[in-house]
């Protein structure tokens, strides 16, 4: 990831596009999406919990369309248009917040992607949070994304 | 001069008092706990903490036996059942159930039980060698057997069991 960044209060945050993704609250790091439109045209976007590999929980009609892109120089510029539901929203996640998966759970979760936990404060309420990255560094998963597209 | 009568009796204590053995046994300290109505055992240094109440978040994409996460002051780990793993029925969903927070050599995780019994110091010659003809998926999971409350205990290999969990077991 090369989203990490120095605010003004010197702590570490990673900048991320938050949504819901098969009823969970997810997330994928902002360097990564290129682009988020309300573009009607939708039919060569791919619902976000499909391209994760989870089971759909919603049909509603209003989804927007957000580009996915790898950042990895040598991957190329591969991306693909997926479908969220909103609310979207950005948000700095605190470094400090962030966690890598617990190995089992590395071990035998299938979900495409996912690389990482966090855990997101509102108010009283604290949720976990799925952190995807498209980047990455096996050449499966990029071929996935390639077959994605 | 020459000895007394008590100065030989002192003389005998004296020696016997010396040839005193320490025959106290070593001892190891074992979490006893209880899944589907059978009692099993960690070594207590493998188990960092017992969990009373600790809200679970789901994970999408994991089997059943991943129960989800738990926020440990600012550590996230897994929670997950063993009851798959040691063929056991499934236990009746019970989120106040005690989780075990596990520490192999390599990997840690939260197990959840459904109560634990007791933590107890029992001396190593009690725990008997896992019998040879226990079931082929416990061989390996299985490091002794101990009665405890009149009930056998069944030690288990939190290292072997977390790596068959980590390769698909359960």
């Amino acid at each position: 990831m090369t989203a990490l960044q120095d605010d003004d209060s010197t702590q570490n945050t990673l900048e991320v596009v938050l949504f819901q993704a098969g009823g969970c609250l997810s997330a994928i790091a902002a360097s990564q999406v290129g682009a988020m439109s309300s573009d009607n045209n939708v039919c060569d976007a791919i619902p976000i919990a499909e391209v994760f590999g989870m089971e759909q929980v919603t049909t509603e009609l209003a989804q927007k369309k957000l580009e996915l892109k790898s950042v990895r120089a040598e991957a190329g510029s591969d991306s693909i248009d997926v479908l969220i539901t909103p609310p979207v929203d950005l948000l700095n996640l605190a470094v400090t917040d962030i966690y890598p998966l617990p190995p089992l759970l590395a071990a035998r979760q299938r979900l495409r992607w996912l690389r990482a936990l966090a855990m997101h404060r509102e108010q009283e309420n604290i949720s976990l949070l799925l952190l995807f990255d498209v980047l990455d560094t096996g050449s499966e998963e990029e071929s996935q994304l390639s077959d994605l597209a | 001069m020459s000895d007394t009568e008590l100065d030989k009796v002192l003389t005998q204590r004296h020696e016997a008092n010396q040839t005193i053995v320490n025959v106290e046994e070593a001892t190891i300290k074992l979490v006893v706990f209880e899944l589907a109505q059978q009692g099993f055992a960690f070594h207590s240094e493998s188990i960092r903490e017992v969990l009373g109440h600790a809200t679970v978040f789901f994970v999408p994409g994991c089997p059943a036996s991943l129960e989800g996460v738990i926020n440990v002051r600012g550590d996230i780990e897994s929670v997950i059942l063993l009851n798959n793993l040691l063929h056991l029925p499934t236990s009746a969903s019970n989120p106040q159930a005690p989780i075990l927070l596990g520490r192999g050599k390599e990997v840690s995780s939260g197990i959840r039980v459904d109560h634990v019994i007791d933590v107890i110091d029992v001396v190593e010659s009690s725990i008997q060698p896992p019998p040879s003809t226990q079931a082929e998926y416990m061989q390996g999971l299985v490091s002794g057997l101990l009665h405890f409350q009149d009930r056998p205990i069944t030690l288990l290999d939190l290292d072997q069991i977390f790596a068959d969990y980590a390769r698909g077991l359960g």
